[in-house]
């Protein structure tokens, strides 16, 4: 899980196994510290987001990732047009995204904001509640619910070009 | 911050996105550098150790703990064997990019028989390279694919740029994907991005093709290789 999302968040895999790798390791050293009653998923999952964090800060890593501030995350998201190959992923959504393989769908996350990318992850990958993903990320409920919205948005937009690339949509 | 009241297409919409989004949760991840790098960080006695202290603590914390610690022997374990590696198609397209933009990380060879003798003076043990014809071979390179090494040709095909990679079969296996049988050989067909990745073994060899040249096309460039 923790590799699979680093994975996901970062822009190389050497990036990724830092990350991960630090994060067991901090997980490890702070065993005493983890409250009995809190889900480990979560408990794992922000040690990794405080020591993405560190990295990032430390200039450890590469400069697409944008910060919050920068990325305006949380700024209106202009809405796809009426193309004819997003009327054709309106049509029947589950199949032509089914056309995407791992890898491009995951190229297609770096491609957004960190932010968005986190919410995603935890959201949708891994499957997480909004409350759980409102404490990993600090911020309120209400903000996860509308970013990951916004960034399935996003990625559907980032997606669609190579639908029309590969001839999926026209 | 407000949010917007979603419409059904939307929410139709974010559905399926989030359908898709959660197949990631299955694919194979290649674990292999991760625990080599945490054995080597974490002192096995000091893994036993915390583990005899956690008998003492409390039930929560004890299987969060225990989780933590089964993780890490295992890994530790795994990173002392020697057990084949699982290529990512993403990785060996990030390789294929990476070997592209910055061509002076390769040695400038000609042909294949000069590849095979470059990288031998790198790595010693590297498998017997194949033949691919004679298109026109610019470099080569040995790599890592998590704690083992592949040798690395880049030649220039049909004008476009196209990365061949050999390891031994033992060393390297190839991950699920669409499966294609051409003349009796089995090939398996990736993308990531706009590069294309074809993976066979044989002759007790892990080949494999990375371009942005058509699957198509590099099947068929597969399917004359000589070993």
């Amino acid at each position: 899980m923790l590799l699979r999302t680093a994975r996901m968040l970062c822009h190389n895999d050497a990036e990724a196994d830092d990350v991960a790798q630090e994060t067991l390791i901090k997980a490890f050293q702070s065993l005493d510290r983890f409250t009995e009653g809190t889900n480990v998923r979560s408990w794992l999952l922000a040690i990794l987001r405080n020591t993405r964090i560190d990295q990032l800060r430390a200039g450890k890593t590469r400069s697409a990732d944008i910060s919050l501030e920068q990325a305006c995350v949380d700024a209106p998201f202009k809405h796809p047009d009426a193309s004819p190959s997003y009327q054709e992923l309106s049509a029947d959504p589950d199949s032509l995204l089914e056309t995407f393989d791992d890898a491009q769908v995951i190229e297609a996350l770096k491609k957004l904001p960190e932010e968005i990318r986190w919410t995603l992850l935890l959201v949708d990958v891994e499957g997480l509640d909004h409350r759980d993903v409102a404490g990993i990320l600090d911020v309120p409920e209400g903000t996860i619910k509308s970013r990951a919205h916004r960034g399935r948005e996003m990625l559907r937009k980032e997606l669609l070009p190579w639908a029309t690339e590969m001839r999926i949509a026209r | 911050m407000g949010s917007k009241p979603i419409n059904p297409m939307e929410s139709r919409l974010d559905d399926a996105t989030s359908r898709r989004l959660a197949k990631l949760r299955t694919m194979p991840i290649d674990v292999s550098s991760l625990e080599k790098a945490i054995a080597l960080q974490i002192p096995q006695a000091d893994l036993q150790n915390r583990f005899r202290r956690l008998i003492w603590m409390r039930p929560a914390r004890t299987v969060a703990a225990s989780l933590l610690v089964v993780g890490l022997i295992i890994a530790f374990a795994i990173a002392t064997a020697s057990g084949p590696v699982l290529a990512s198609a993403q990785e060996l397209a990030e390789l294929h990019r990476g070997l592209r933009e910055t061509g002076n990380a390769l040695i400038a060879v000609q042909s294949i028989p000069a590849a095979q003798a470059a990288i031998k003076e790198k790595w010693p043990g590297c498998p017997q390279l194949c033949s691919v014809g004679d298109h026109p071979v610019h470099g080569c390179c040995v790599r890592r694919l998590g704690h083992k090494s592949i040798a690395c040709i880049s030649l220039q095909i049909d004008q476009t740029p196209v990365t061949v990679a050999v390891a031994d079969s033992a060393d390297v296996r190839c991950p699920d994907g669409k499966q294609v049988e051409l003349a009796g050989n089995q090939y398996s067909l990736f993308s990531s991005g706009a590069t294309n990745v074809i993976m066979t073994q044989r002759a007790g060899r892990w080949v494999a093709l990375m371009s942005s040249l058509p699957s198509e096309r590099l099947l068929a460039i597969a399917e004359k290789l000589e070993f």
